[in-house]
């Protein structure tokens, strides 16, 4: 399995982390990874600061799997999921590739957690994925408890601007008439 | 024996935008109050509580003047909103303070109510949730719970987002080739 050769660096608490890859494994699978390779590639190595939305584990995880394979009985919590989710995004990557690992830990992890309360982070794997019922069933969730004055969705640290707007978009009717029906109570 | 019928009266007053509870239009809003309300679930020996802004027991012939009214505590856990506490519901038997307030104080008056037209409790002890009553609570609650489940399904089965009108977010952001569906 030849390929040029690179060094990747993950820092994290307990130090650093470092893997040589084959860079063209990246060029189809994280499109984001590869160009900050390339930019590198006269040093033969790249720094990957995390950023904060993500964790070192979950970056160390992105570079092993896609420059290996997927280890076939990965059990992943939902956090953990939810991470892989928005490192894909992050990073430009190619869903597909994931998708048999997101699809099976999705599956399991929906009967631990709260699906109402976990609805944002719930809609937006479904979306990385792009696994429709899922995506309509989460955003169900989203819009019932979605108030503009209260973000649902802080509990996911990356969060398409585009889907939050369209989620307010159809939260403001009700909203705005609870609103006003509630002043009006108060003046009686 | 409490009466499972008041409770499906209120609940159908609620479920009814021209009704006695139109105040909360969005039928989302107010299932999710439901539920929260149904998450204040009594313990045995706690003191029955009846809600400080509703006066039933003053009002009605058959309370006592003495520790009639006990005002009754924030429950850690109710997220009911202060505009619903000024409304009455009218039900099938008058005034509750099911959507006003707790299930659980709603119950607390109900229970209160039975005893004082039983006895004079004047100088008693608080009365205090039984076995009995617990298990009816959880009987009703059960009960709610499963028709705001339903509820919610028919008001909002397929009212989700589409996932399509967010293609072309993920084809800038991801990695979609061309062979793979997503």
């Amino acid at each position: 399995m030849s390929g040029r050769q690179h060094i990747l660096v993950v820092d994290g608490v307990n130090g650093s982390w470092q893997r040589t890859i084959v860079l063209e494994n990246f060029q189809h699978r994280a499109r984001r990874i590869y160009d900050l390779a390339q930019t590198d590639v006269d040093q033969g190595q790249t720094r990957l600061t995390v950023p904060p939305a993500l964790t070192p584990e979950t970056l160390r995880r992105l570079v092993l799997w896609i420059d290996r394979r997927i280890p076939y009985r990965q059990v992943l919590n939902f956090r953990e999921l939810l991470q892989l989710s928005t490192a894909i995004w992050q990073y430009q990557c190619d869903p597909g590739y994931f998708r048999n690992l997101a699809a099976s830990n999705y599956e399991h992890n929906l009967d631990t957690i709260n699906v109402g309360r976990e609805a944002a982070g719930c809609a937006f794997i479904a979306l990385t994925f792009n696994w429709r019922g899922d995506f309509e069933d989460a955003s169900r969730q989203l819009i019932f408890g979605f108030e503009s004055n209260v973000n649902f969705i802080e509990g996911v640290p990356y969060f398409p601007g585009a889907l939050r707007g369209k989620l307010l978009e159809k939260n403001m009717p009700a909203s705005q008439l609870m609103q006003s029906r509630c002043s009006c109570i108060s003046e009686t | 024996m409490l009466d499972t019928e008041y409770v499906r009266a209120a609940v159908a007053d609620v479920d009814d935008s021209e009704g006695e509870i139109g105040c909360v239009r969005s039928p989302g809003r107010m299932l999710d109050i439901f539920e929260s309300i149904l998450l204040d679930e009594p313990q045995v020996g706690q003191p029955l509580q009846t809600p400080p802004f509703h006066e039933p027991l003053a009002e009605s012939s058959t309370s006592s003047s003495g520790n009639g009214t006990i005002s009754g505590r924030q429950t850690k856990r109710s997220s009911t909103s202060g505009f619903l506490e000024e409304r009455r519901v009218a039900t099938l038997r008058g005034d509750s303070a099911v959507a006003g307030g707790s299930l659980r104080r709603f119950a607390a008056g109900y229970f209160a109510r039975k005893r004082q037209s039983v006895g004079d409790d004047r100088g008693r002890p608080p009365p205090r949730w039984e076995q009995g009553a617990v298990d009816q609570f959880r009987a009703v609650a059960a009960q709610l719970r499963g028709r705001v489940e339903a509820r919610r399904l028919e008001l909002f089965g397929g009212c989700g987002l589409n996932i399509v009108e967010f293609h072309t977010l993920r084809r800038e952001r991801l990695l979609i080739t061309q062979a793979a569906t997503g």
